[in-house]
C-alpha cells in the first residue's frame, strides 16, 4: 500500500513542479486562452527541466533541490496567481494527466525490467547522481561516458525523493512527461471532456511501447520532440518573430542534445522542418540557427574537455569507406534495412496510420512538409544502419532502427489524434452536436 | 437516475474498464498490493535464473559486502552482463577474493569437498570455495 501511496505521491509531485504555469506574459495570438496556458506550462516544464540540467554539473543535496525547485514554482504561483484560469479544459487537462501517468507508473511497478543499454549504461549514471556524485564523476563508472546524461539525471532526483527505495520510482518522470506530450497534442478545448478521454486514451495506448521506459531515454526524446512539434506550429500562428517561443524551441533543442547523442541529428532535421513551417520569418530562422550552432559546440566542448570525446551516434561508430566497394556494400544492405523499416512500420502501427493520413491530405502545405520530414527521418535513421562500418550492422539494425524511429513520433500524434476526434465528431452519440 | 449515469457517461465508464481490463491495470494494481519491491524484482529477474536478483540481493544483504563484487554470468544468450547494477557501489572498490557466480555452465571442476577450479570464457580463475550455493547460483572465496 505504501508504494501506491508514494507512486501517488511523485505524481503529484511531478505535476507540482512540471504543470505549473510560468508567469511569463505570452503574445495573445488568435488561439484560447487555454492555449496560452498550455504554453506557459510549457515554458515551466523546459525552463525547470533546463535548470535540472545545469545542476547536474555540480554536487548538489536532492532535498535542497526540491525545496529550490518548488520555491520556484511558489513564487510563479503568487505571481501569476490572479490571471489563473479556473476554466474547466484546464482542470480536466490535470485530471486526464494524473489518471494516465497513475495507470503507467503502476503498469511500470510490476513490469521493472531494465533493457539492454539500460542495465550496462544509464542505470549507472542514475546511481551516480543516486549517490550524491556530479556529471564529472560520470569518468569513473562503467558504461559509455559520452553518452548524455539529462535523463539519468532526473531518474536518480526523483528515486532519492521517494519514500520507497525502489529504483522504478525515478522513472515515472519518463512516464508523466510522456503522458503530457500526449494531452498537450491531443486536448481539445472545444471537444467535451468524454471524446478528450476516449480520444487521449485511444492515441496513449497506440504511442506507448513499454520498452522505451525500460531504462532507455527514447521515452522522454519522444516526449521533449512532441512537446516541441506542439511549440513550433504555434510559433507559426505568429505574424512576426515571437522570442519568447524561439527561446523556448532552443531551450528544447539544448534538452535533446543531452538525452541522447543522436539528439544532435534529431534537432538538426527538426530546424529544418521548423524552416519550412515558419516559412518567410527569416530572423526567427537565423536566431535559430545560430542558438543551435552555439548548444552544439558548447556540448561539444563540454564532452570533449570531460570524456575526451563527443559522439554522435553508437560508441565506434564509423562510416564505410568509399572505394570500390561502397556501392556494391550499400545495394547488398538495402533489401535488409527496407525488410526492417516494414517491420518497424507494424511494430508501430501509427507509422502506418500517419503515413496514410499524411498522404490522404497531402493538399494542405503542413501535410507536405510533414510527409516530408517523415521520409526524411525515415531516410537519415535508416542510413545510420547503411553507412556503419560495423560487421554486426545486421544486429544493430535489429536493435536500434526500431527505438531511433520512436524518438521522433511524437511528431505524428497531433494528425492522428485529430483525425479521431473528426472521426468522432462524425458520429455523434447522443446527438448532442458536441460528441 | 442521476445526472451523471446518463447514456454517455455510461459508453465512456466501459470503455474505460474495457481499456484498463485490456492494460493488464487491474492485474498490476493487485501485484503491487501483494508483492513488495524485493519480490517483485525476483519475479521479472529471477532468483537463481536469468540475471539472479533474487540470489545476489540475499548475498549482499546476508554478508553485508562493503565493496563491489564481481558477478560472473557465462549464458552465451547474454552479449553482457546485466546484473552488474544491482549491488553496484559508486565509491566502493571490487573484491578481489570473491566472485558470485550465477547461471553456472561448468565453469567449476570439484578438486575436493571444499575446492574448486573456476573457469571463465576458457580463462582459469583459480581456486575458490564455495560459501553459498542455491541451484546453479554461488558465491565463491578465493583460498
Amino acid at each position: 500500500m505504501i508504494e501506491i501511496f508514494n507512486i501517488t505521491i511523485i505524481l503529484l509531485l511531478n505535476l507540482l513542479i512540471f504543470s505549473t504555469p510560468s508567469f511569463l506574459k505570452i503574445e495573445e495570438i488568435s488561439k484560447s486562452n487555454d492555449d496560452i496556458f498550455k504554453i506557459k506550462i510549457c515554458f515551466n516544464l523546459i525552463f525547470l527541466l533546463n535548470i535540472f540540467l545545469i545542476i547536474s554539473f555540480i554536487k548538489i543535496n536532492f532535498i535542497y533541490l526540491l525545496t529550490f525547485i518548488l520555491l520556484i514554482n511558489l513564487i510563479q504561483l503568487i505571481i501569476f496567481y490572479k490571471n489563473i484560469s479556473t476554466s474547466k479544459n484546464i482542470k480536466y487537462f490535470y485530471l486526464i494527466l494524473f489518471l494516465i501517468s497513475f495507470v503507467l507508473s503502476i503498469n511500470l511497478s510490476v513490469n521493472l525490467k531494465l533493457e539492454w543499454d539500460a542495465s550496462v549504461n544509464w542505470i549507472f549514471k542514475t546511481l551516480n547522481f543516486y549517490n550524491g556524485f556530479s556529471f564529472d564523476n560520470l569518468n569513473n563508472i562503467p558504461g559509455v561516458a559520452a553518452y548524455p546524461h539529462l535523463g539519468s539525471f532526473l531518474w536518480a532526483f526523483f528515486w532519492k525523493i521517494s519514500i520507497v527505495n525502489a529504483e522504478y520510482i525515478g522513472r515515472i518522470v519518463f512516464l508523466f512527461l510522456f503522458a503530457f506530450s500526449i494531452i498537450l497534442n491531443s486536448y481539445k478545448n472545444k471537444k467535451s471532456l468524454s471524446q478528450n478521454l476516449i480520444i487521449i486514451i485511444l492515441v496513449s495506448a497506440l504511442f506507448y511501447n513499454q520498452n522505451s521506459f525500460a531504462g532507455y531515454q527514447e521515452g522522454l526524446m519522444f516526449s521533449l520532440i512532441a512537446i516541441l512539434f506542439f511549440l513550433i506550429n504555434r510559433t507559426k500562428d505568429y505574424k512576426k518573430i515571437n522570442f519568447i517561443n524561439i527561446f523556448l524551441i532552443l531551450l528544447i533543442i539544448n534538452l535533446l542534445l543531452w538525452t541522447k547523442n543522436e539528439g544532435f541529428v534529431w534537432s538538426f532535421l527538426i530546424i529544418g522542418y521548423t524552416f519550412f513551417i515558419i516559412n518567410k520569418k527569416y530572423d526567427s530562422k537565423i536566431l535559430l540557427a545560430i542558438g543551435f550552432v552555439i548548444l552544439s559546440i558548447f556540448k561539444y566542448l563540454i564532452f570533449y574537455k570531460f570524456f575526451g570525446e563527443n559522439l554522435i551516434g553508437w560508441k565506434g561508430y564509423t562510416f564505410i569507406p568509399i572505394d570500390i566497394n561502397f556501392l556494391m556494400t550499400v545495394i547488398e544492405r538495402l533489401p535488409f534495412i527496407f525488410n526492417s523499416i516494414v517491420k518497424v512500420f507494424f511494430k508501430y502501427p501509427f507509422l502506418i496510420i500517419a503515413f496514410i493520413l499524411l498522404i490522404t491530405n497531402i493538399s494542405k502545405k503542413e501535410n507536405k512538409i510533414l510527409l516530408f520530414f517523415f521520409i526524411a527521418n525515415i531516410v537519415i535513421t535508416s542510413s545510420i544502419f547503411l553507412f556503419t562500418d560495423n560487421t554486426k550492422w545486421q544486429f544493430h539494425t535489429n536493435v536500434g532502427l526500431d527505438r531511433m524511429i520512436y524518438q521522433t513520433s511524437g511528431f505524428y500524434i497531433y494528425i492522428i489524434s485529430n483525425f479521431f476526434h473528426n472521426t468522432m465528431g462524425k458520429i455523434r452519440i447522443g446527438g448532442n452536436g458536441k460528441y | 437516475m442521476p445526472r451523471i449515469f446518463n447514456k454517455k457517461n455510461i459508453i465512456v465508464i466501459i470503455f474505460l474498464i474495457i481499456t484498463l481490463h485490456f492494460s493488464d491495470f487491474f492485474l498490476n494494481f493487485f501485484k503491487l498490493y501483494k508483492y513488495d519491491y524485493a519480490q517483485r524484482m525476483v519475479m521479472v529477474y529471477g532468483n537463481c535464473g536469468q540475471e539472479s536478483y533474487g540470489f545476489i540481493n540475499k548475498i549482499n544483504k546476508k554478508y553485508k559486502l562493503k565493496k563491489n563484487i564481481l558477478i560472473l554470468h557465462p549464458n552465451p544468450n547474454f552479449s553482457f552482463n546485466n546484473s552488474n547494477w544491482f549491488i553496484y557501489k559508486i565509491t566502493n572498490k571490487y573484491h578481489d577474493d570473491q566472485i558470485i557466480l550465477i547461471n553456472e555452465n561448468n565453469n567449476l571442476k570439484k578438486i575436493n569437498s571444499e575446492k574448486y577450479i573456476l573457469s571463465f570464457k576458457g580463462k582459469n580463475l583459480g581456486q575458490y570455495k564455495v560459501i553459498e550455493k542455491e541451484i546453479n547460483c554461488y558465491y565463491l572465496k578465493k583460498i
